[in-house]
């Protein structure tokens, strides 16, 4: 049953955000609020909850408890620390300070990343975002193939005719893999390179001969195909299509990828939201065609 | 070749069309993808590289990241820290190691963010907010690297827990991007001793994946047997680690010098433990060339190379003598004659050492090396010196490092560095087969079980010579090269021969040209070998392989050979001229290149040598 559209805005993330926030400010003034929030200003009260904090943080770092005297530090520590922060905030030092500000930014970028957690996917929302994004998750296409090089600085001119005639003789043989040993030049490289990839391939002869090598149809000799080298006769025994991977088997990578997104979405709709509600006015502005010249000049 | 290149381009359409299908179910030959190749596989990376996490980078502006280091070297698109200029390898890299400085590791970045302790200090608040000029002593970069030359830390910015847990963030980095098969990252840092100018400079590379405690800078010591000693007992620990040392051209000669580090002649245990601590050397970086100098070697008309001869920030030109590796590698066979170990025996490895957070070894798109000093072709064609020491037209686009391995990963590579089985570029991505026997065939060129004869039948680069047998007179050499796809043709293929021998039974140097491309042949009156020629168009910055070679290989027995005398072989291999990257940014910018910068470069390999030691006498 789809959601009724009069309820639409309980879907919206501000909404929950507010709602949410609205009900840990409520649960937090009921159970202790924080000391300057009582009526005298100038009381300091370490509760025993502050305290068990402060022994927890000393034992996670110690890796055991403080013993009394430390505590007692850890205590004036706190109320130290406490006092400075109070005179610093009625001084207004938090103000237009570039750590606070980024700071409290982050905790709010926190807080509200933690509130808008997306709640898992099923299976039925999973398959198909997978599916229109099935490029991301694919394996490279791999070329198996055997290669005879024919050397222009031995055959020179010579080199064109020599790679038809070399070529018919490589057809003519019973099998690829048999007899071509026997014909074209010397070459450092390997004659057979299995399942390798075009980044692979422009490794090994250069980025020219890779675009080539992985388009040509298996089961025949191909050529001459050039490379910063030379000429080559190209046999492809095998190519292996870039493949779409089975879903289960991508399955934990594909639910993080979605789960990374539709944060990242909820994240931006929530700025949006809260940005939605100024007016920004920045001097001396670049407009977005101006950007855009920069951008192409700077390539 | 010419005509042959035009002719191809007219044929070409044509001759794409496939042949007839062959319809054949094959049973494959070869090797399996993936799978370690006992005839090792070539594999191009970095081995010396800062983020701005070094201080040095840092304060010349960089604020490349580590990973950006790592992205760019794997072939993705970075961003440049100084000017937002995307970049893009076009051969991606097999392994990078970033070297960043120990002294004050990672301090930096932690200097100018507001919500990290170390922004309060004095330092933290003059860096974020200066008071003084940066060109003042006072300010906040100059102290930072004033202490580094002097060798006095500040003690607030080395306390171990800050270095230890910096070293450790670093860790959690590097082993995150290493990618055993794919790509491979190694657990590095460089030990920046550099009193009074003299580069002593070692990167420190681990084979584990868990790596030390912490680094060991130049603050703890500016001595090499002291940095050896930590190596040692690294390796006690289970941290199994080599350290590779840089830049003896600015070493003021003292780099590779008789004499221990300092002080008077080295003993047999000096030469023995740096031996056992430093098995290769690096031969050329941004910042020149140690191979040789024309001064040490007259005879060769390729020894004024990138030159970068002048001490780092000073300005002063380094003694030469002491220096350069030809040298060292001649002079190590005399030293094994009184120490009974040759202190010297020096395998070969490239740098970039880049302080820009990219590994720049791509010529045709080099993007300067010192951050935003260097970050525009106006700052880099600038004739004024600036931090370096020298204008920085003077430094070289990056070297790349070649290792022979069976497998791509951290322990396969680390394995091939120790057992020298490494060589150097200028930055060009020549692929390398150099080994060395009794008994080559001639014909062992061109068989197809090359590889797997030349293994059995003697040593690969890095090694020694096995025993003479008796009958034969010399030894032979087996050298293939294969040219970088995207780069220039190969004109020739060199042996560098250190002995010792002549009339005062001392250290001589002799090279054979022993394969020229173009069917070119020596004098045989002279010697002399008519140059491979110069496609180079200056004013476009574009070059032609109409000359030169793709690969040269060649069986090669040594015609002067003295059995009663050690010797030390080593291979280089030339490209034909193609444009400098002084030259494509001058087209780029329509500014000229600085006086007395050359246009073109004749970019190049080096092997590690391979050793003959004559039997002891009885």
């Amino acid at each position: 049953m789809p959601p009724s559209r009069r309820f639409a805005f309980v879907r919206e993330p501000l909404v929950h955000f507010l709602v949410l926030g609205a009900a840990i400010y409520g649960l937090y003034a009921l159970f202790g609020g924080p000391a300057e929030d009582a009526p005298d200003h100038r009381t300091i009260h370490v509760t025993a909850g502050e305290i068990a904090w402060l022994e927890g943080s000393w034992e996670k770092r110690w890796n055991r408890g403080p013993t009394p005297v430390e505590r007692a530090g850890l205590i004036q520590e706190y109320v130290r620390e406490s006092v400075l922060y109070r005179e610093a905030l009625a001084m207004g030092l938090d103000k237009d300070d570039t750590i606070v500000r980024r700071r409290l930014a982050q905790k709010l970028e926190f807080l509200s990343q933690d509130l808008l957690a997306p709640p898992a996917p099923d299976e039925e929302e999973l398959r198909p975002w997978f599916t229109a994004r099935a490029e991301r998750y694919r394996a490279p296409a791999l070329v198996t193939f055997t290669h005879v090089f024919v050397d222009p600085d031995r055959r020179e001119d010579r080199t064109l005719a020599d790679a038809e005639a070399i070529r018919a003789e490589l057809q003519a043989l019973p099998s690829p893999s048999e007899g071509s040993d026997a014909l074209g030049d010397p070459f450092m490289l390997q004659r057979y390179y299995p399942e390798r990839s075009q980044p692979e391939i422009s490794k090994l002869f250069g980025t020219e001969f890779a675009r080539e090598v992985v388009g040509l149809s298996p089961g025949q000799w191909h050529g001459p195909v050039l490379s910063g080298y030379g000429v080559h006769l190209v046999y492809v025994h095998h190519r292996e299509d870039a493949r779409d991977p089975e879903f289960a088997a991508v399955r934990e990578r594909v639910a993080q990828d979605w789960d990374d997104e539709r944060r990242q979405e909820l994240n931006d709709e929530f700025y949006a939201q809260l940005r939605a509600r100024y007016t920004v006015v920045v001097d001396d502005e670049p407009s977005s065609e101006d950007v855009a010249a920069l951008e192409a000049d700077s390539r | 070749m010419k005509r042959f290149r035009t002719l191809l381009g007219l044929a070409l359409a044509v001759l794409l069309l496939p042949s007839l299908a062959l319809a054949q179910s094959v049973g494959e030959p070869g090797r399996v993808a993936g799978k370690p190749n006992p005839l090792k596989n070539v594999y191009f990376g970095e081995q010396h590289l800062h983020s701005e996490n070094s201080p040095d980078a840092f304060a010349a502006g960089t604020r490349q990241k580590r990973e950006d280091a790592f992205r760019y070297g794997r072939g993705d698109e970075i961003t440049l820290s100084t000017n937002g200029q995307k970049i893009k390898r076009k051969t991606p890299y097999d392994f990078v190691a970033l070297t960043d400085h120990a002294e004050y590791f990672g301090v930096m970045p932690k200097l100018v963010d507001p919500s990290d302790p170390l922004n309060k200090t004095a330092l933290g608040k003059e860096l974020s907010n200066p008071t003084v000029p940066a060109t003042s002593p006072k300010s906040a970069v100059n102290q930072i690297l004033g202490s580094i030359l002097t060798s006095t830390a500040m003690p607030q910015f080395v306390k171990p827990e800050m270095l230890k847990s910096n070293w450790r963030e670093a860790i959690k980095v590097i082993n995150q991007y290493n990618d055993p098969g794919t790509f491979t990252t190694l657990i590095a840092f460089e030990w920046t001793s550099i009193p009074g100018g003299k580069n002593m400079h070692r990167n420190v590379f681990f084979r584990d994946d868990e790596g030390p405690a912490v680094p060991f800078s130049a603050f703890d010591s500016i001595y090499p047997q002291d940095l050896w000693t930590y190596q040692e007992i690294q390796r006690n620990m289970g941290h199994d680690n080599l350290s590779i040392p840089h830049n003896g051209n600015v070493s003021d000669g003292w780099m590779y010098s008789p004499n221990e580090f300092l002080g008077g002649p080295m003993d047999a245990r000096y030469a023995r433990r740096r031996m056992l601590n430093e098995p290769v050397t690096e031969i050329v970086q941004t910042k020149g060339s140690s191979d040789t100098h024309p001064v040490l070697s007259p005879n060769d008309e390729f020894a004024d190379f990138e030159l970068f001869p002048d001490l780092i920030n000073i300005g002063k030109p380094s003694q030469i003598k002491y220096g350069y590796i030809r040298q060292a590698l001649t002079d190590g066979l005399m030293l094994e004659r009184t120490l009974g170990t040759n202190p010297f025996k020096y395998g070969i490895v490239s740098g970039a050492d880049s302080h820009s957070g990219y590994s720049n070894n791509e010529e045709f798109d080099f993007h300067g090396s010192h951050g935003a000093l260097e970050d525009s072709p106006k700052k880099r064609l600038d004739p004024e010196p600036n931090a370096s020491g020298d204008m920085p037209s003077r430094l070289s686009s990056a070297g790349a490092t070649a290792v022979w391995a069976e497998e791509n990963t951290r322990t396969a590579i680390f394995d091939a560095m120790r057992r020298k089985e490494t060589y150097g570029t200028s930055g060009t991505l020549i692929r390398l087969r150099f080994f060395g026997g009794w008994g080559y065939a001639k014909g062992l060129v061109g068989d197809s079980a090359f590889v797997k004869k030349a293994y059995a039948g003697g040593v690969p680069m890095g090694g020694d010579l096995p025993a003479r047998p008796g009958g034969v007179k010399a030894p032979t050499f087996a050298i293939w090269a294969l040219k970088d796809p995207e780069s220039g043709n190969l004109d020739r293929i060199q042996i560098i021969k250190g002995y010792l021998g002549g009339r005062f039974d001392d250290q001589q140097e002799k090279i054979y040209d022993v394969a020229l491309s173009d069917g070119r042949k020596a004098d045989p009156k002279t010697g002399k070998v008519p140059p491979v020629g110069n496609t180079v168009d200056v004013e476009k910055a574009t070059y032609t392989n109409d000359i030169g070679d793709s690969q040269l290989a060649v069986v090669w027995t040594d015609p002067d050979f003295d059995p009663t005398q050690a010797a030390v072989y080593y291979v280089r291999v030339l490209e034909i001229p193609t444009p400098r990257w002084t030259t494509y940014d001058s087209v780029k910018s329509g500014l000229p290149i600085p006086e007395r910068i050359p246009s073109t470069i004749q970019e190049r390999a080096w092997s590690s040598p391979i050793w003959y030691t004559p039997p002891k006498k009885k």
